[in-house]
């Protein structure tokens, strides 16, 4: 199916314009008051059609994803139920812009993995009530680091 | 698969919307409206709407469409009916039919003119929030962002059923 391109938010914009044009010339164009009345229904759809694809395309950006067959969101704040813990990977200065998400999302304990942990990091941790731990989290587990 | 239902969907909802506005039978219209609104639906799934798309088959094409239906048959609007009176003269004379002719014809060529070289560039994500697909998740955005728009509505409707029963009431003599 080379032929014809996929389907983009601007193939449901210009599908959705086609449905408003006919059904605003059905309203110019007809004399029947029912039939003017489907033709309103007709443009009602086709905003509606506008809502779901825009808000599809702007959730597409920051929804969550398939990474490896592992569903990855966008922040902490995003992940449905509970989090008990969590466990860093990424610098101190990255660490400091999700530390707030990670107080306000209830984790409990949070793990510094060598290298993501910085002085005021862990301040800040402590401040917002989240138990710091500074270990390698592999090792937590019982595992060796080797193996991944 | 996904590229053979758009283009089938979109042609069924257009061809659908086409013969609705063609139709001289309303009857037939509201028929080709519940067609449309079904490949609608179909286009909503395939946008990870599937609350919408269900709504749509149960609201729109079970309960609206079948009030329009029992509304042509009981008013026995079964062909073409033009109406007269005041709202002949304000929509169904030769000079505004042309002038609403023209002005439907500018705004699609509006919109298309609009649409032809926009960009589907990733938008910059800021605060955006994911899609809401579940039912929990529609509920929880309707009570808690929404609320006022919620609630905004439903006072809209009840100012549309208070005007419906005035205007359908008949005049005491």
């Amino acid at each position: 199916m080379s032929w014809v391109p996929e389907p983009t938010l601007n193939s449901y914009l210009i599908l959705s314009a086609v449905l408003f044009s006919i059904g605003t010339a059905g309203v110019f164009l007809r004399r029947n008051l029912i039939t003017i009345l489907l033709s309103i229904e007709v443009m009602l759809n086709a905003v509606n059609l506008t809502f779901v694809a825009v808000d599809r395309y702007l959730g597409s950006v920051d929804g969550p994803v398939i990474v490896e067959g592992v569903t990855a969101y966008a922040r902490v704040t995003d992940v449905p139920g509970p989090v008990e813990m969590a466990t860093m990977y990424v610098p101190p200065e990255i660490g400091m812009t999700v530390v707030d998400d990670l107080a306000r999302k209830g984790v409990k304990e949070v793990w510094f993995n060598p290298g993501s942990e910085s002085p005021e990091l862990l301040a800040r941790a402590t401040a917002l009530g989240l138990a710091a731990i500074e270990a390698c989290s592999i090792a937590g587990i019982g595992d060796s680091p080797r193996k991944y | 698969m996904t590229v053979i239902a758009f283009y089938l969907f979109a042609a069924v909802a257009v061809v659908a919307s086409l013969l609705v506005v063609g139709q001289r039978n309303p009857m037939y219209s509201v028929m080709l409206l519940i067609t449309s609104f079904g490949a609608l639906a179909g286009l909503y799934v395939m946008l990870d709407a599937p609350f919408t798309a269900v709504t749509q088959i149960i609201i729109y094409a079970g309960a609206i469409m079948v009030l329009f239906l029992f509304v042509v048959m009981l008013l026995n609007a079964a062909s073409e009916d033009p109406v007269s009176g005041y709202h002949a003269r304000l929509i169904g004379g030769a000079g505004p039919r042309r002038l609403g002719a023209f002005l439907s014809l500018g705004l699609a060529i509006e919109l298309f003119w609009a649409l032809r070289n926009l960009q589907t560039a990733p938008l910059a994500s800021g605060d955006q929030q994911p899609p809401a697909t579940s039912v929990y998740d529609i509920g929880l955005r309707l009570f808690q962002n929404y609320a006022f728009a919620f609630e905004a509505t439903s006072v809209l409707i009840l100012v549309a059923m208070v005007g419906a029963i005035i205007l359908a009431r008949r005049e005491r003599a």
